[in-house]
C-alpha cells in the first residue's frame, strides 16, 4: 500500500499532464480528499514554490472572488454567436489545404505574434535600410542531393545527374532516382554485410529505401548508416541528424527464407541509434531530430510502437506522442537546462505538434510559437548559411511556408511582424531589430 | 441537456465533423478559462474575449489538425497566450506586473510546463465557478451576488430585504465558510450556510 503511494507520488511529480492534481486540488477544496490524496497533494506542494503559491491562491477567498467574478462577467453566449457567424464564411479545410499548396510561391500565413501586432498597431515602424539595401542576394533553397560511402570508402555524389544502378554491395544492387536512392536485395543469401553510409550536407536532402523496404527521409545536414542487408535477428541502422521513417514489417520472401524468429510470425526488430538513444520497432511510421545544436533529441511516433532506451531509462511511445531527451548525452546545446531533477530521464509529452514536426518532410517549415533561434537553426541546414544576431528577439513566432522558397521570401515575411528585420550578405544573414 | 458525446474521444470526432453540438461543448468547455488566462497577461477582461475568439476561429479552421481533445486545448492556449503577449506589447501597458509576466513568459527555461502550470490554475478555478453556478437555486443566488456579481452590500441588502450591517457580517462570515469548505458538493452544506444567512438576517 505505502509502495504504491509513493509510486503515485514520484509519478505525479514528473507527470506531464495535470488532470491527476487538478482532481486532488478539487477534492481537496470541497472537503472531500483522502488520505491517499493527501500524500499525493504533500508531494505535490513540496515540489515547487509554483505549486505552493497556486495553492495559497485558493485558499484565499478574496482572490478567488475576484476571478470567480471575472468569469461571471464574460459573455460567453455572445462570443457563441459571432463564432457562428464565423462558421458559416469560412472555407472547408481540404479546399483551403489544396489551394494552398498550388500557390507555392505565394506567401501564406504567418504568425500568430506578428499579425496581431501588425494589424492592431497600425503604422509601421520606419527601417532606416530599404530591403533591398539590406538584402546584398538572396540564397536559394536545399534540393535533393548526398554523398553515398560504400563499404571500402568509396564515395558517391548523388544528384540528379547520377541515375539508375550505380552500384553492387554484396548481393544488393543500388539504384538511384530522382532524389531516392533504393537498394534491391537480391534473392540469395547474402554473402557479407557491408555498411554504407548516406550523407546530406547543409542545404541538401534524400530518401533512401533499405533492403527491407523500410523508407527513410534524410532531413540536411544528416546521415544514416544501415547494412547493404539484413541479416540476423535484429535491423540495425545509426542516424544522426533528422530522419523520418517508415519502417516495413519484414516478411520473408516467399517462406524460403525464414528471416524471422522461429516460431514464425514475429517481426524482426528494427532498431535505430542516435546520440547515445536507442529507439526499437516492430513497424512503424516516426520521426527522429538529433541535431547537436537542438535543445533535445525528439523522438515523434505517427504510427504504430516504439521503444525508446538511453542508458538505463526506456520509455514506450503511442502513436501522437513524443519522448524529449535533455542533457547528459553527447554534444546537446543546452545540455540539462530544460530538466530540473534527473539530466538524463526521458520526459514524454502527449501533444506534440506533429505537422510542425513532419513540415521538413512535407516541404514545409512550421513553426508553432518558435523563437527566433528555432527558426534560424532550421534555416541555417537548410539554406546552408550562418546566422549572427545583432540584436535579441524575445517574440515568439507561428508560421507555415512552403521551402522550396529563396530564403529572401521566409525572411520578407518574418519581417511583416515588424518585430524582426534581417540582412542578407553572401551566406550570412544578420537578424536585427 | 446531457451530452450526446461521452468522452473526449466522440466529442473531438464530433467536432472534426462539424457537429454544432460538438463544436459548441467544445467551446463552452474552453472559452471561460481561456479568457481568464488571456486576462491574468493582459489585465484586460474585455479584450479576452476577441483574443479568445480570434483562436477557437483558428482552430475552427484547422479542426482536423487535431488528434486529441488534448491537442485542440494546448493548441487554444498557446495561440491565447501569443496573442495576449502581443496586444500587451501593442497596447504599451507598462504596469510592472505584465512587463514581469511578458519578460518571464519569454524568458522560462521550460515555457511549456509553466503554460501547464497556468492552465491548471484556470481550469481549478473554472471549476469552482461551474459548481457554484450548479448550487441548488436559494443558495446559489446568494453566492453568485456575493461573489460572481460582486454586488454590493446595500444592493445585496434591497435584494434580499435585510438590513446593511448583516450582510457585511454576512459577507464575512461566507468568505470564512469559503475558506473552510468553499465547495461542499454535500447539499446540506449548502443548506446549512444558507441557513447561517437567513438567521443573521433576522
Amino acid at each position: 500500500m505505502i509502495f504504491s503511494l509513493d509510486e503515485r507520488a514520484v509519478r505525479l511529480s514528473s507527470c506531464y499532464t495535470m488532470e491527476p492534481i487538478k482532481a486532488i486540488l478539487l477534492n481537496y477544496l470541497r472537503g472531500q480528499i483522502t488520505a491517499d490524496e493527501q500524500i499525493v497533494l504533500d508531494a505535490w506542494l513540496a515540489a515547487s514554490a509554483a505549486n505552493r503559491e497556486l495553492f495559497a491562491e485558493l485558499n484565499d477567498p478574496d482572490r478567488v472572488a475576484l476571478s470567480l467574478e471575472k468569469l461571471g462577467l464574460l459573455h460567453e453566449e455572445r462570443v457563441w454567436e459571432r463564432l457562428q457567424a464565423y462558421a458559416g464564411e469560412r472555407v472547408p479545410m481540404e479546399e483551403r489545404g489544396r489551394r494552398w499548396w498550388a500557390a507555392a510561391a505565394v506567401i501564406i500565413v504567418l504568425l500568430g505574434i506578428g499579425s496581431y501586432w501588425v494589424f492592431h498597431n497600425g503604422g509601421q515602424k520606419q527601417i532606416a535600410l530599404t530591403q533591398e539595401q539590406r538584402f546584398k542576394n538572396d540564397v536559394a533553397p536545399g534540393k535533393n542531393a548526398a554523398v553515398l560511402t560504400l563499404a571500402g570508402g568509396r564515395q558517391i555524389v548523388l544528384d540528379s545527374t547520377a541515375r539508375g544502378a550505380i552500384s553492387q554491395q554484396g548481393n544488393t544492387t543500388i539504384i538511384n532516382t530522382t532524389g531516392q536512392l533504393v537498394y534491391n536485395e537480391l534473392q540469395e543469401k547474402p554473402t557479407e554485410i557491408l555498411y554504407n553510409t548516406l550523407t546530406t550536407g547543409r542545404g541538401n536532402q534524400y530518401q533512401l529505401v533499405l533492403p527491407d523496404g523500410s523508407r527513410v527521409w534524410l532531413n540536411a545536414a544528416s546521415s544514416i548508416t544501415y547494412p547493404s542487408a539484413f541479416t540476423g535477428a535484429e535491423r540495425k541502422v545509426a542516424i544522426t541528424g533528422e530522419a523520418y521513417f517508415e519502417v516495413a514489417s519484414l516478411i520473408p520472401e516467399g517462406g524460403h527464407e525464414p528471416l524471422a524468429p522461429k516460431g514464425g510470425h514475429e517481426k524482426i526488430p528494427f532498431i535505430v541509434n542516435a546520440n547515445g538513444m536507442e529507439v526499437k520497432v516492430l513497424g512503424t511510421h516516426f520521426n527522429i531530430n538529433t541535431y547537436d545544436d537542438e535543445e533535445a533529441l525528439k523522438t515523434t511516433l505517427l504510427e504504430g510502437s516504439v521503444k525508446v532506451t538511453r542508458g538505463a531509462d526506456s520509455r514506450v511511445l503511442r502513436p501522437g506522442q513524443q519522448a524529449i531527451l535533455t542533457g547528459s548525452g553527447g554534444g546537446m546545446k543546452n545540455g540539462g537546462e530544460a530538466m530540473k531533477g534527473n539530466p538524463a530521464s526521458i520526459r514524454v509529452i502527449d501533444d506534440p505538434d506533429i505537422e510542425e514536426v513532419m513540415a521538413w518532410k512535407n516541404g514545409a517549415f512550421k513553426f508553432n510559437d518558435a523563437t527566433i533561434e528555432s527558426i534560424m537553426r532550421q534555416m541555417a541546414r537548410w539554406y546552408d548559411v550562418s546566422v549572427v544576431y545583432d540584436t535579441k528577439v524575445s517574440q515568439h513566432f507561428i508560421a507555415d511556408v512552403p521551402r522550396d522558397v529563396p530564403v529572401s521570401e521566409l525572411l520578407k515575411l518574418l519581417e511583416l511582424t515588424d518585430q524582426v528585420h534581417f540582412k542578407i550578405d553572401g551566406k550570412k544573414i544578420t537578424v536585427t531589430k | 441537456m446531457t451530452s450526446p458525446y461521452i468522452d473526449d474521444i466522440s466529442l473531438l470526432a464530433g467536432f472534426q465533423r462539424r457537429e454544432t453540438p460538438a463544436e459548441k461543448q467544445v467551446f463552452q468547455k474552453y472559452f471561460k478559462p481561456l479568457c481568464l488566462y488571456s486576462e491574468s497577461i493582459t489585465g484586460q477582461l474585455d479584450a479576452s474575449e476577441d483574443i479568445v475568439a480570434e483562436s477557437f476561429e483558428k482552430a475552427w479552421g484547422r479542426r482536423r489538425e487535431f488528434q486529441t481533445l488534448e491537442n485542440l486545448k494546448a493548441f487554444l492556449y498557446r495561440i491565447v497566450r501569443n496573442a495576449s503577449l502581443n496586444y500587451t506589447k501593442s497596447q504599451r501597458l507598462h504596469r510592472t506586473h505584465h512587463e514581469q509576466l511578458f519578460y518571464l513568459s519569454n524568458n522560462e527555461s521550460g515555457p511549456d510546463e509553466a503554460l501547464e502550470h497556468e492552465i491548471l490554475r484556470v481550469e481549478l478555478l473554472h471549476e469552482i465557478y461551474q459548481e457554484i453556478e450548479n448550487l441548488p437555486d436559494r443558495c446559489g443566488q446568494i453566492f453568485k451576488l456575493l461573489f460572481i456579481h460582486n454586488q454590493t452590500t446595500d444592493q445585496i441588502a434591497a435584494q434580499l430585504s435585510i438590513n446593511v450591517q448583516t450582510v457585511r457580517t454576512q459577507k464575512a462570515r461566507a468568505i470564512q465558510l469559503i475558506k473552510i469548505g468553499l465547495l461542499r458538493k454535500n447539499r446540506i452544506q449548502a443548506i446549512f450556510l444558507f441557513g447561517c444567512l437567513l438567521e443573521h438576517a433576522r
